[in-house]
């Protein structure tokens, strides 16, 4: 079903008038200012850049309000859930979460019990991935992603070749502006700073996301660095300077996951990370972004229990519901799992990126009976969503406006407020029907709009 | 262009090569459109003297055929090649560098990238591509406050500039404009920056001299 | 502890699990601690309250030596709240993890006992039986499911068995990596979460810890992973080799 509201025909209207020709521009733009991800095919290092898609997702003032509220509301708790894992674990002792999904999963890191991350935030910045539900016309969240959630470079960048490709509509529309994200990252540095200068860790010019680790790099008035540049003295940071002095960091913001962080303390055989970082984690002498070990609250095991998390917590109603969910690891869950497998999506908690989901409604019976011997002998692994029959954008596909499935990543930066960026990363699929709308499965990006009151 | 003193070793290190392989680049093109209309009528050998100063041997049966060569055979000082590294460099400190310079940069590149296979680049086309690399230098210079980033990309362009008239007209007297450039800029880098003095009919020591000088601005090791 | 390289290395950087917990009713009289090269090395506990020693030896060296000299004192153990839920050392880890089927159907496990003390006693007896004691095994890291296909090892590999089998009985078992006497190089033993108190059984030797005194734990954790005694970086494309000399001498 496709969304539709006023603002999309006032979109219409306007987008109709502007010269299409423009649309080369984007093109154009994202070539010359490399706008790309790479990606290995065959062996074969490839950059690629990203499909986009002009029309936009527009989302209402009031809309945006409510969706602020709920993601504020989520990532408060998510954070204080992360500071009680590696502190007293009360949630735990209060029987809201079964041990077993906290000390099972490998994104549990007990070494760092106890370790507190300045300020008390771990959830430095977080991408949560929404769809919009075309029964009941509500958001729903499918993911949340504490590690290294990426992305938002793309909508970040796409909009400044769009105010000058077609002012116009900037002009008709009330926009909000989107290029505060920069400033919500270095205030947020700023807040959570031992002391030194910040830096964004990157694994280097090959990972997939390099062009977005200078790009937030650059924006946010850190230095991009990779491990080279960096080394550990007596529990301090420093920064190689090319004069011979050092230059202490205070803030690294790690696009690389806690495997790699530190060879003496995570993978031995990490080529990428900076040896004994973690001392001068310990010691309190730099803030991690995001904080070491926050994969256990976006467990999609955990992810079940974000709304009691907020009931335990802050002792509220979650504001945004998360998708039916169903944890065959409960006896009564796995009973309805099993009887309904056939219409539900199933998702292996170890895997990402649209890797290790099935579609029940898409297997054959032989198909079906493996998928339930294997839950019925690895129950924690698994957890069971109903299918969301989540909204089309309209989206132009060779010269054709069709209907495409589209989430929607926000980012909530937290600093010394809890602030949801009022831009996005909407995903789409390319092809029709399709719901696996992960850059990695082929996907296409669109800008996110939200309206001005 | 941020305005920052923080560059490590290996930012300092691309910095200095995306200038010289833009410089490079620039009159490596710029030379052979010289030498391709030299081809054309006057001097068919025209374009295999240039190469060869460089290391690098070109065969051609025609003008067009050298201009293909020289943009990209197999050999280490091809346009797409010069423009490849200066890209690589440019993309290892993107944070360094303004939309507009790095844009500049990468769109070179494309230029040149795109026209590998199909043989079509015309000298045209080529002279178009080069005015990219004068805007490169413009967008530089143009600035009102010079970042310590600046001052290592044109450190890199003058330490290229002194190299590259060495090895093409291996005459001393113009380079002393450079030598005079590249001495403030290393004085404004480093605090034992060595004055660079080229002497008259020694390119071998004037080249080891400017090796010796380059090397001391950047420490690599704390 | 020594470590000896072939060729000189610099930017030795170095994360050490080598001094006495105490944490497990050790008291520390009095203590010198010699790192080569380290001028002021940071001390820290880990999650698993086990403390580090890390800092870096920036010069070049070929030796690396640590010492440690202590007067200890064993204290009585106290029933104590642990503030890390003991729950942690009853999920599957990396090294211990097993199908729960082949561990039961490979040995003849016991389906009644008395007390947590004793099934805990008969597991470790277990283990010391269907393990073939050998140190001509090559790599480190076995798991428990290799294990069982060849029930050959070191005290490391005893250790990770005896604690997949408790924690098949739902009992929280932990792996401790330490000294003991009349072991020349570092040992592995295990402790149970038993009535409240950790108790130390020692699966190589088939007795419990008390009755064979001292062993001093450096480390515990789950298992081998989390208790490494020596973690290094250090730039130099060089060899190494590890050797810990213990000496214990029970004061009169």
């Amino acid at each position: 079903m496709l969304e539709n509201n006023a603002t999309y025909n006032q979109f219409f209207d306007l987008f109709q008038q502007q010269d299409h020709a423009r649309l080369a521009g984007f093109d154009d733009f994202m070539q010359r200012q490399g706008v790309t991800f790479n990606l290995y095919k065959n062996d074969q290092f490839i950059e690629q850049t990203f499909p986009f898609d002009a029309i936009p997702r527009i989302i209402a003032a009031d809309e945006f309000a409510h969706l602020s509220r709920g993601l504020e509301q989520r990532v408060g708790a998510l954070n204080a859930f992360l500071n009680d894992i590696y502190g007293e674990q009360k949630i735990i002792k209060a029987g809201i979460i079964p041990p077993d999904f906290v000390f099972g999963s490998k994104a549990y890191l007990p070494a760092f019990h106890g370790c507190r991350a300045p300020q008390d935030i771990r959830t430095h910045i977080s991408g949560l991935d929404l769809v919009k539900d075309s029964v009941s016309n509500e958001w729903l969240i499918l993911e949340d992603n504490l590690r290294v959630p990426s992305g938002a470079s793309y909508p970040l960048s796409i909009r400044r070749a769009y105010r000058q490709l077609f002012p116009q509509l900037f002009e008709k529309m009330p926009i909000a502006p989107s290029d505060n994200y920069g400033h919500l990252l270095s205030s947020m540095y700023e807040h959570v700073n031992p002391g030194g200068i910040s830096v964004v860790l990157s694994p280097g010019r090959l990972n997939s996301a390099f062009y977005e680790h200078g790009y937030l790099a650059r924006i946010s008035d850190a230095r991009l660095v990779t491990n080279s540049d960096l080394f550990v003295d007596n529990n301090v940071l420093y920064l190689k300077s090319f004069n011979g002095k050092r230059i202490r960091v205070g803030v690294v913001y790690r696009r690389l996951d806690d495997d790699f962080l530190d060879p003496l303390n995570f993978h031995s055989d990490s080529m990428i990370g900076v040896p004994n970082l973690m001392s001068v984690y310990r010691a309190g002498n730099v803030a991690l972004l995001n904080a070491v070990g926050n994969g256990i609250a976006d467990d999609k095991g955990i992810y079940y229990f974000v709304p009691k998390m907020i009931r335990y917590y802050l002792g509220e109603e979650p504001i945004l519901s998360n998708a039916p969910t169903y944890l065959p690891w409960f006896e009564d869950d796995r009973k309805f799992v099993l009887e309904n497998l056939h219409k539900l999506v199933i998702k292996d908690v170890a895997e990402a990126g649209g890797y290790g989901v099935l579609f029940g409604s898409k297997l054959s019976q032989q198909q079906l009976a493996d998928l339930a011997a294997h839950i019925q002998a690895e129950p924690r692994r698994f957890i069971a969503q109903e299918l969301i029959e989540f909204y089309d954008i309209p989206t132009q596909v060779d010269g054709q406006i069709v209907p495409r499935k589209s989430d929607l990543r926000m980012y909530i930066v937290h600093g010394k407020d809890i602030t949801v960026w009022a831009g996005g990363l909407t995903r789409f699929a390319r092809e029709a029907g399709n719901y696996l709308v992960n850059s990695s499965q082929g996907g296409g990006f669109k800008d996110t709009w939200i309206m001005g009151a | 262009m941020a305005i920052s003193l923080y560059l490590s070793p290996r930012m300092a290190d691309a910095l200095v090569w995306l200038g010289r392989y833009q410089q490079r680049l620039e009159t490596l093109g710029k030379e052979t459109l010289v030498q391709f209309d030299a081809i054309i009528d006057r001097n068919p050998d025209a374009g295999k003297v240039l190469f060869a100063k460089l290391g690098s041997q070109l065969d051609y049966a025609c003008a067009t055929q050298f201009l293909h060569e020289a943009c990209y055979g197999q050999h280490g000082a091809s346009l797409l090649m010069l423009s490849a590294q200066a890209r690589e460099n440019a993309i290892t400190i993107r944070d360094l560098l303004s939309d507009s310079l790095f844009g500049s940069v990468n769109s070179v590149y494309h230029a040149l990238k795109a026209q590998e296979n199909n043989a079509s680049l015309d000298a045209y086309q080529l002279a178009q591509l080069l005015t990219e690399i004068e805007y490169f230098w413009g967008r530089l210079s143009t600035r009102l406050v010079k970042s310590r980033s600046a001052q290592f990309i044109l450190f890199g362009q003058s330490l290229e500039m002194i190299d590259l008239k060495m090895r093409l007209y291996g005459e001393v007297d113009t380079l002393l404009e450079d030598a005079h450039q590249l001495n403030l800029y290393g004085s404004q880098l480093s605090e034992n920056w060595q004055t660079f003095e080229p002497i008259h009919h020694n390119q071998y020591q004037n080249m080891n001299s400017l090796q010796a000088c380059a090397s001391n601005i950047i420490h690599y090791d704390l | 502890m020594t470590l000896a390289f072939n060729a000189p290395v610099r930017h030795h950087q170095f994360m050490l699990r080598l001094l006495p917990r105490i944490a497990s009713g050790i008291v520390v009289q009095s203590q010198q601690l010699m790192v080569t090269g380290e001028h002021d090395a940071g001390r820290f506990y880990d999650g698993f309250s086990n403390r580090l020693i890390c800092g870096q030896a920036i010069e070049a060296h070929r030796d690396f030596h640590v010492s440690y000299q202590a007067k200890l004192k064993r204290a009585t153990p106290t029933k104590q709240s642990s503030d890390m839920l003991t729950a942690v050392y009853l999920a599957p880890s990396k090294l211990t993890q097993c199908d729960a089927k082949r561990l039961s159907s490979w040995l003849e496990l016991p389906s009644i006992y008395d007390n947590g003390m004793a099934l805990a006693q008969a597991l470790s007896h277990l283990v010391y039986q269907r393990m073939t004691y050998s140190t001509g095994t090559t790599h480190t890291e076995h798991t428990v499911s290799e294990l069982i296909d060849n029930p050959v090892g070191v005290c490391q590999d005893y250790a990770h068995l005896l604690i997949a089998l408790l924690r098949y009985y739902l009992i929280p078992a932990r792996y401790v990596a330490g000294i003991a006497q009349g072991e020349g190089q570092s040992h592995a033993w295990v402790e149970a979460w038993i009535d409240g108190l950790w108790i130390g059984l020692d699966p190589t030797h088939d007795c419990w810890v008390h009755d064979k005194d001292p062993y001093i734990a450096f480390a515990v954790g789950r298992d081998f992973s989390d208790c490494p005694l020596n973690s290094g970086a250090f730039s130099g494309n060089v060899t190494h080799t590890l050797s810990i000399q213990a000496q214990l001498t029970p004061s009169s």
